[in-house]
């Protein structure tokens, strides 16, 4: 079972709290067209897209992973659905895309059926977008570990 | 809104699909029930093979509307500019 090890650690070189606290648990990841459409895609003798990397969330508050929507259409995959999204300012609808979450970090691949596509564009750290957020769907699936103070999480996938 | 259409027709024939259907994916594309398929995963690969890269619904043929929730997206929480 692959595991992702996270951790932030003080300018002193110390574990703390801050990092996690400030940024949540994130990691490297690439999200990348549906293995069915690559298929397809090989089939008809044309260009798969390479995937595109990022930094992904891990957000316990999500029901299903989110992908952004300008990745996924930079990707050229189409909606499959549309899902009612509920947030703190009430409903919206978004569309749903299938997709494949690459975890480059530990060489593990997830394939979702659906993930809803949001915009965060302007969601960055130290210049990296955060491009997914990776949801209870998944998660469901997992073993998660947060460890506060000391600011470190352990993912098992 | 893209797939509203197909979202529209499977509305209007919800009860007839759920009678000989119900709890499996159906397809849908314009206004055509293409088939209906146990895993969302091969109502997708069917699709793919029916019409190609191209927007198609893929519906869960239930009574119930599923809603997703995703509070951070708007409190804030993962919005972090250093």
């Amino acid at each position: 079972m692959p595991i992702y090890n996270g951790e932030f650690r003080t300018q002193e070189g110390q574990p703390g709290p801050g990092g996690l606290l400030r940024f949540g648990p994130i990691l490297p990841i690439e999200v990348a067209i549906p293995s069915a459409l690559s298929k397809l895609l090989a089939s008809q003798n044309e260009n798969i897209p390479p995937p595109v990397s990022g930094i992904g969330l891990i957000d316990t508050g999500a029901t299903r992973s989110c992908v952004d929507t300008g990745v996924i259409s930079k990707l050229g995959v189409n909606p499959i659905g549309i899902t009612a999204l509920i947030t703190a300012s009430g409903q919206s609808q978004h569309h749903l895309y299938p997709a494949k979450f690459n975890f480059p970090a530990i060489k593990f691949e997830a394939e979702f059926s659906s993930i809803a596509g949001v915009n965060l564009s302007r969601q960055s750290i130290a210049g990296k977008q955060i491009i997914a957020l990776i949801g209870r769907d998944l998660l469901s699936r997992c073993l998660f570990i947060y460890n506060g103070p000391k600011g470190s999480f352990s993912i098992a996938l | 809104m893209e797939l509203e259409k197909e979202l529209a027709y499977f509305n209007v024939h919800r009860e007839e699909l759920i009678s000989h259907y119900e709890g499996q994916f159906a397809l849908i594309k314009g206004e055509s029930h293409l088939g209906s398929f146990t895993t969302e995963a091969e109502a997708y690969e069917e699709g793919l093979k029916q019409l190609g890269n191209q927007p198609f619904l893929i519906k869960k043929i239930t009574r119930e509307e599923e809603t997703d929730r995703a509070p951070a997206l708007v409190l804030g929480l993962i919005n972090a500019h250093l």
